[in-house]
């Protein structure tokens, strides 16, 4: 089987003035056409500098190595030029916060359009009509008034449509969505998930969606891959994540989110702790001050990511031994 | 947008009124135009006479302004004592000999600034950029008239065989050729470029790189964009938003004239004039200049408001 993105040994480090910042080690995945890839994990994890690796976008300080194979072309060794006929056109991606993500002084239409410009052979008026197909496309009433008006002139859950319409413009196969829903209030979270999904079976996209809010993922993802410290500590198909959990951190991610059913007077439990320094990463299990199942073989030992079942990789020492975590 | 342009324009003569009013009044109250005559009394008893008729001194000096409006209004701002010119025709010819030497100058510092800051900002903490930064601490920190007599002494007086600079003005704005214009014009405008490139690079390079690492310039790098288009387009237009105030501040002190190079490099711009009339006093001249002056400020100030509203969208007049 042949992946659209093939991600082997990604590793990511910056160099700050306190030293290397080890923020994304070893990671490897890939993603099948027309899946949607749930990338979990909590803050500082590496979810977004993985993503950004992905699109050669981080800055100066960032050191990357690893291969990462995206429609049989490796993007790390490609030239700029190369990358940029990429980006927005073979990957689109949108990111966390709608409200700073525009350029306040251009029309939205026009930031559509010019993305269309850019990648296609056509005239302006051509790609403007694009923009207001696509912003009809993703919702937004209105498009072919709405296609003048400025970001400052659109809500936060439009603002977060017309992005998304920025970043399928050119029908690419991939996309990034970095907590595309973070920033929004729940009910408008709701619509702009309803937007990708929609989007999705109309291009037939892959989607990669980085988000900590595991609910967000539960109706939404075919495979969800959990981080932790700037690795990949569990991955396999989302009912396996839910209901066969063999990563003690999965589990307890999984324990914090809150209770649909919300029975008053249950705790929010919460994970004790914080996550290690990614500066001098202590030997070890990264995750063990924290789990409630640590040996002292886990402190000596750094665990590999092992096979526990279909499709299913776990970082734990005692994967075996605990089997499925309730 | 007329209509505001028409009422920022109107809201501004009440200011422009009490401030001319207020000059009026100072220099009155602190020179006495009829010392020197006094000193021959009673033997020239008549033209003492004449000159308190002529400029109403016999009035109080709280008075005196409204002659002086009155005059105003016709078009007429009185003659100069000091340099036997109606202050009309000194403030038309000493205007464009200041303009002279401001436009370029203001051109000059306005592309560099933008060149500089955004090369700075691109290659922070590189090599050239400390370099760039030091050196614009220099211009910051060194006086105009420092760096003015820096230039003169090197290019003009050490080194004239290099460029055939000069380091004073000597020649007649009318009849002199356009090399001699060139080579006298060269020192004084570069002393302003120093002088005000050094603050607005340092601005402009502060706010490129809040902008370089904004949220929408990374949207702009993930549409594919080239770097060039992402930097030019995307963030210029809002780095240049900011600097605009800053322009136009500029630009209008540089055209009020800028007293102390104009007068260290001898040209006949407004800044002597400024200071001639305010040495002798010359009444007449200090108001024709003040005047000149505050209305410069005033267009610029709303050349800018413009300006801010065309390049940023969220502003809007109405
Ligand atoms: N430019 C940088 N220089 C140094 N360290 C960085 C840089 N960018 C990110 N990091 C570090 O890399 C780690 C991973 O960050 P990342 O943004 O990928 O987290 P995340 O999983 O996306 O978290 P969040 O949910 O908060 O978005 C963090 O510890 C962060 O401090
Ligand atoms: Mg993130």
């Amino acid at each position: 089987m042949t992946f659209l993105l093939d991600v082997k040994g990604l590793n990511v480090r910056f160099r700050t003035e306190f030293g290397l910042v080890h923020a994304v080690n070893e990671v490897s995945f890939s993603v099948s056409k027309g899946e949607t890839l749930a990338v979990v994990g909590e803050s500082g994890s590496g979810k977004s500098v993985t993503a950004l690796a992905l699109m050669r976008l981080l800055d100066r300080t960032a050191l990357i190595d690893g291969e990462a194979s995206f429609e049989g072309v490796n993007l790390f060794t490609m030239s700029e030029k190369e990358m940029q006929k990429i980006r927005g056109a073979r990957i689109g991606m949108i990111f966390q916060d709608p409200m700073t993500a525009l350029n306040p002084v251009f029309t939205v239409g026009d930031q559509i359009a010019e993305v269309v410009l850019i990648h296609r052979d056509c005239t302006k008026q051509e790609a403007k009509t694009r923009a207001i197909e696509m912003m009809g496309l993703v919702g937004i009433p209105d498009s072919r008034r709405r296609v003048d008006q400025y970001p400052h002139e659109f809500s936060g859950g439009m603002r977060q449509r017309a992005m998304i319409a920025m970043a399928i413009a050119n029908s690419p196969s991939l996309l990034i969505a970095d907590e595309p829903t973070t920033a929004l209030d729940v009910t408008v979270q709701a619509q702009v998930m309803e937007v990708i999904r929609s989007v999705q079976e109309s291009i037939g996209l892959t989607v990669m969606l980085i988000t900590h809010d595991l609910g967000l993922v539960a109706g939404f993802a075919d495979r969800i891959q959990v981080m932790y410290a700037g690795q990949l500590v569990e991955t396999a198909e989302r009912d396996r994540i839910f209901y066969e959990t063999r990563n003690p951190y999965t589990r307890a991610l999984l324990d914090s989110i809150p209770s649909q059913l919300g029975v008053p007077g249950t705790e929010l439990k919460t994970i004790g702790g914080n996550p290690p320094s990614l500066l001098s990463p202590p030997p070890g299990c990264l995750f063990q001050p924290r789990c409630v199942h640590a040996t002292e073989d886990c402190r000596m030992t750094r665990p590999e990511l092992k096979s526990v079942g279909q499709n299913h990789l776990s970082r734990c020492l005692r994967s075996s031994d605990l089997g499925v975590l309730r | 947008m007329l209509t505001y342009v028409i009422r920022r324009v109107l809201s501004t003569i009440p200011l422009l009124i009490g401030a001319m009013y207020l000059v009026h009044v100072g220099v009155s109250a602190t020179s006495d135009p009829l010392a020197s005559l006094r000193l021959c009394l009673p033997r020239c008893q008549e033209g003492y006479d004449r000159v308190v008729e002529i400029y109403e001194l016999d009035r109080s000096i709280w008075v005196r302004p409204f002659a002086w409006f009155g005059d105003a209004i016709r078009g007429d701002f009185g003659k100069s004592e000091a340099l036997g010119e109606p202050v009309g025709n000194v403030l038309l010819e000493r205007g464009l000999n200041t303009a002279m030497m401001a436009i370029p100058a203001f051109l000059i510092s306005a592309l560099l600034a933008v060149l500089l800051s955004v090369y700075s900002a691109r290659r922070q903490y590189s090599k050239t950029d400390y370099v760039l930064t030091g050196f614009s601490f220099l211009g910051l920190a060194l006086p105009t008239f420092f760096v003015g007599l820096v230039l003169q002494v090197f290019w003009g007086v050490w080194f004239p065989q290099w460029t055939g600079m000069k380091p004073f003005y000597t020649g007649s704005m009318r009849t002199g050729s356009v090399l001699e214009l060139l080579q006298s014009i060269t020192l004084p405008v570069l002393t302003l470029v120093i002088v005000s490139v050094a603050a607005e690079s340092r601005f402009g390079r502060a706010n490129m790189l809040e902008i370089i690492s904004s949220d929408y310039v990374r949207t702009a790098r993930a549409k594919g964009l080239s770097e060039s288009r992402v930097i030019w387009k995307h963030a210029l237009r809002n780095a240049m938003i900011p600097l605009v105030t800053l322009w136009a501040l500029d630009f209008a002190a540089l055209l009020s004239g800028s007293v102390i190079t104009e007068t260290i490099f001898s040209w006949p711009g407004l800044g002597p004039a400024f200071v001639i009339a305010l040495t002798k006093p010359d009444l007449d001249l200090v108001m024709g200049i003040t005047i000149l002056a505050a209305v410069i400020a005033i267009v610029f100030n709303l050349i800018a408001d413009l300006l801010y509203g065309w390049l940023d969208p969220r502003i809007r007049f109405d």
